[in-house]
């Protein structure tokens, strides 16, 4: 009996510091809560780093635009501009023909980003709701051609282009993206195997045929895919430079990309206006923020599913 | 199963099973046509033309491994802008990986506006091409933010993108400030990895550092190795920064491998040559890329092997 009863007491004791004094576990919760008051200060330490890393050069880029000549030259740096100028933009726009070049690359971009919806979309569905021989191993190269370094296929592509006459023109920037590009063919092939298998078999004891399977009943439903290449494909075109230089040789052609690099280089002849080329820079990627912030949602999506911008 | 099909009208009878795997050929068949004529045909061709002197006058001249001996023993550019890309990798693709893995953790964690820290460190990436390229001319001038900032430390900073010695570094830079994608294909890999992992962590009584070192890390160890693979192939080829901010200059500080084979061929028009340079790179690039999934045997952790 005594024995019983030293042991409940010592049972007791040992229990008692956490279950029985309230002071001691309240500590212990408010020191949790400091420690996680610590760890999101920290965060957000981190962040604001980070926030300065990524977004001050933009930053800068808008400041510098509105920056007038002698404003680049004073010792040390202002960081802010001596007065709101806004005379390098209209005088960035006039010195190269960026009138002309905008539009040039919206039709570029428009012309490829069909070709790219369509071709990827059929290609994609071809791959993921058909059965063929040969099939899987298709598949397999389509794949290992992502890897493939451009390269090693741009001066044959370049000397294919220039026999059948269309170097300067925008043919070489525009005609393969109707041929389906690999990235686009693969998000759209992961997309249209999440759906539901009995569409297409509802749509077959309908007496559908397969291509009106794919654009009647299954293409409407992959409309968050195709928002992503289309976004994929007009950053993809709006930042290309290799290939713009390399098949554009005549002036009424050119792009924004090509004028920007224009504008570089007249500056670094002479004429040593930083505002100017800030300014230019600043209209140039408009369009591509604008894109971005529409797109967001989908862009991110696509990327996380494939692992790359598209290219 | 025999009696039933041969009953029928043989034409017929083949047509109804050729009929998907002709439709499944319609249907990939753009994929088809690019494939062949812009991935298989160059490729090819590239090599043949690796053997040739071809000026784009005339036809192709065979001139046997004169192209090949020229670019591995007379050419000492080639080594050279090697060694500049090969240093350029090394600047970027390890500190860029480690940046893009302490962002992606930064941004996967529980705290309020999330969503627009990662929109802001993702936008200088849409930017891109020669934008960008331009926009990290200003910030690496001799009187530039840098500059300004490393005064206020009491560095007196070098002119970047003119001293041969910080002119690779300056490019890399501007290359880290960048690395937008990356950072949201590991995020995306975080936010993969499964709750209950961490329970039994906590379970096991582990801190913090155990969750990061025994799960989170080998979870998104895949995500890792991906980007590392597609960076370096990318990081080999750069072309843009070079050619717009440096000009490969000064001197060959910044002579990129692909930019002198755009030299090469679309400044000089040696396309038999620059095919020979081609064929290089891409060799390089395969090897590297099979000894990195060799050594991925030992760090990367895929779930279906166990």
């Amino acid at each position: 009996m005594r024995n019983e009863d030293r042991d409940r007491r010592r049972e007791r004791r040992a229990v008692s510091p956490t279950s029985d004094s309230p002071p001691t576990s309240s500590a212990w919760r408010k020191s949790i809560a400091a420690q996680r008051r610590l760890r999101d200060l920290l965060a957000y330490a981190l962040l604001a780093l980070g926030f300065v890393w990524f977004i001050f050069p933009l930053l800068w880029v808008v400041l510098s635009s509105l920056k007038t000549f002698q404003d680049f030259n004073q010792i040390p740096l202002r960081f802010l501009p001596s007065e709101l100028y806004l005379g390098n933009y209209p005088r960035a726009w006039n010195s190269v023909p960026f009138g002309r070049y905008f539009l040039n690359t919206t039709s570029i971009v428009a012309l490829s980003v069909v070709g790219e919806l369509l071709s990827a979309s059929l290609v994609g569905y071809g791959f993921a709701r058909l059965r063929f021989w040969g099939r899987d191993l298709l598949f397999m190269v389509l794949l290992s051609t992502m890897m493939l370094p451009f390269w090693v296929v741009i001066i044959p592509r370049f000397l294919l282009y220039k026999q059948i006459g269309w170097i300067g023109s925008w043919l070489p920037l525009i005609v393969p993206s109707y041929f389906a590009n690999p990235v686009y063919v693969f998000l759209m092939r992961q997309f249209f195997m999440t759906l539901p298998p009995e569409l297409d078999d509802a749509a077959k004891i309908d007496g559908c045929h397969e291509l009106a399977t794919f654009w009647r009943i299954l293409l409407p439903l992959t409309k968050p895919v195709l928002a992503t290449i289309a976004i994929f494909a007009f950053i993809n075109v709006w930042t290309d430079f290799l290939k713009q230089v390399i098949y554009l040789s005549r002036e009424s052609a050119y792009t924004v990309a090509i004028g920007l690099a224009f504008l570089r280089w007249q500056i670094a002849e002479g004429d040593p206006v930083p505002g100017l080329l800030m300014a230019a820079t600043v209209f140039t990627s408009l369009p591509m923020i604008a894109v971005f912030f529409i797109g967001q949602k989908y862009m991110v999506r696509g990327i996380a599913l494939t692992g790359r911008t598209g290219t | 199963m025999h009696t039933p099909a041969t009953s029928a009208p043989p034409s017929k009878f083949r047509w109804a099973r050729l009929r998907p795997h002709l439709i499944g050929w319609a249907c990939i068949s753009p994929w088809l046509v690019s494939f062949s004529f812009l991935m298989v045909y160059p490729f090819i061709a590239s090599f043949v033309l690796s053997f040739t002197r071809y000026q784009l006058v005339g036809s192709p001249a065979f001139i046997g491994t004169e192209n090949i001996q020229r670019m591995l023993f007379a050419d000492a550019r080639v080594l050279t802008s090697l060694r500049v890309t090969f240093t350029y990798v090394l600047l970027t693709v390890p500190a860029g990986t480690a940046i893009s893995i302490l962002v992606a953790l930064l941004l996967n964690q529980k705290v309020r506006g999330i969503p627009f820290f990662r929109t802001s460190f993702y936008i200088p990436s849409v930017i891109g091409g020669v934008g960008l390229a331009l926009l990290w001319t200003t910030i690496l001038a001799q009187n530039g933010p840098v500059n300004t900032a490393l005064r206020w430390t009491g560095i007196e900073g070098p002119n970047w993108l003119f001293d041969t010695a910080w002119a690779l570094p300056a490019l890399a830079l501007k290359n880290l400030a960048t690395s937008g994608a990356a950072m949201l294909i590991i995020l995306a890999a975080l936010q993969g990895v499964p709750q209950h992992l961490y329970e039994a962590v906590e379970l096991d009584g582990g801190a913090e550092w155990a969750k990061f070192q025994h799960v989170t890390l080998p979870q998104i160890s895949p995500a890792i190795f991906y980007n590392l693979i597609v960076t370096t192939i990318g990081v080999l080829q750069s072309f843009v920064e070079a050619f717009i901010m440096t000009d490969g200059g000064p001197g060959t500080a910044t002579l990129f491998y692909g930019l002198y084979l755009y030299r090469q061929a679309f400044e000089f028009f040696r396309m038999g040559y620059a095919s020979a340079l081609a064929w290089l790179i891409f060799l390089i690039i395969l090897g590297l890329t099979i000894l990195n999934f060799r050594v991925a045997r030992y760090w990367v952790y895929y779930e279906a092997e166990t």
